[in-house]
């Protein structure tokens, strides 16, 4: 699946001016409340956390509670379960919809 | 009935921390106790970057790093001298065994880090070498010049391999894992993956890739701090097609 990382590697789903495209295959399948929840370092570059310790590339590891983000997951999931019509379009409104629900938080 | 040897060992009167080997932690454990938790009687201690070259028997060494789950104050006067105990291991039957040590600091047991392996030798709190969840991997075995042998199959038609050791480990008060291993496999897929995940299912929850093209021991490190409880740790690979498989050594693993 193609994400978008921005200068602190956290990953979008959603293209802007500052961040760059990955195809990365982890995030196939997950939702976008899950996939805005990590960080991507892709190989050869390094990302140092805020205590000074470095991560170099390829990593993936969540910005966020990684329990909060496999609870997104499992709801999404349970929701595309029960719906009948598995389209395109409606996996985008679920999407938007958790997006929209993670915001309000 | 488990087996108790509490030996307490004081730095001297100006120091600060004492030594407590058992089985059980001490009741009523006064600031800077560490705890050892071993049925083995403690000799000695050391706290040292390195392992100690000629240790004796019922040594413990204390690794210090630059950083620490539970950093201590070692002088008792108005100077400070902090060290940083990151994992403790104790010289059993003429080899070093992993133990978890922990220390009272304001009312609370502070963790050190953890050892996963070391030089091929795997924590026995994780059960064993790691098991295949499906047939991506062959099976894991601990080489003789002391490491894991992570390699996945050989298969004419490629899979995602999953494997996990045994038993889980609560991650809660760690921050990273380092992970020292040199590749020894090819193939047009260039990784293995060091991988944490909630079960022992094909998935994982995060990942460091293990470059199977660098033949000299580096060492990875994966971000955790946003990872809690109970979770298991293992690795996930994926040959290339026609029977060309990738593998790496893994020689320690260590969570900080």
């Amino acid at each position: 699946m193609e994400i978008y990382i921005c200068p602190e590697y956290k990953c979008y789903t959603t293209e802007a001016e500052d961040r760059r495209a990955f195809e990365v295959p982890f995030f196939n399948g997950k939702c976008a409340a899950l996939i805005e929840g990590y960080r991507y370092i892709p190989e050869g570059e390094t990302w140092t956390r805020e205590d000074g310790v470095e991560f170099a590339g390829e990593m993936i590891s969540p910005w966020k509670d990684i329990d909060v983000l496999a609870a997104y997951q499992e709801q999404y999931e349970a929701m595309l379960g029960e719906t009948s019509d598995s389209s395109d379009e409606l996996l985008a409104e679920l999407d938007a919809a958790y997006r929209e629900g993670v915001n309000s938080v | 009935m488990a087996y108790e040897s509490i030996i307490v060992r004081r730095g001297g009167s100006n120091l600060n921390y004492k030594v407590v080997g058992g089985t059980s932690a001490p009741s009523s454990p006064s600031n800077n106790t560490i705890w050892v938790n071993t049925s083995t009687a403690i000799t000695s201690h050391v706290f040292s970057a390195t392992k100690p070259t000629s240790p004796s028997a019922g040594m413990v060494w204390f690794e210090v790093n630059t950083s620490s789950p539970a950093p201590i104050n070692a002088r008792k006067d108005k100077n400070v001298l902090y060290i940083y105990p990151v994992n403790c291991m104790q010289y059993v039957s003429s080899a070093w065994v992993a133990k978890t040590a922990k220390v009272y600091q304001d009312g609370a047991w502070n963790d050190f880090g953890l050892i996963v392996l070391d030089d091929g030798v795997i924590n026995q709190s994780l059960g064993g070498l790691p098991e295949a969840v499906n047939e991506g991997f062959e099976s894991f075995t601990i080489t003789s010049d002391g490491a894991l042998s992570v390699y996945t199959q050989a298969l004419e038609t490629a899979v995602n391999g999953y494997a996990f050791f045994p038993n889980a480990v609560d991650l809660t008060p760690y921050s990273r894992v380092e992970i020292t291993a040199k590749g020894e496999g090819h193939g047009t897929n260039k990784a293995i993956y060091f991988i944490v995940n909630a079960t022992k299912a094909a998935a994982s929850a995060a990942s460091i890739a293990i470059s199977t093209n660098t033949s000299a021991k580096t060492t990875y490190t994966l971000d955790i701090s946003n990872i809690t409880g109970s979770k298991y740790l293992g690795f996930y690979g994926k040959g290339a097609a026609n029977y060309d498989n990738v593998g790496a050594e893994v020689f320690d693993i260590r969570l900080y």
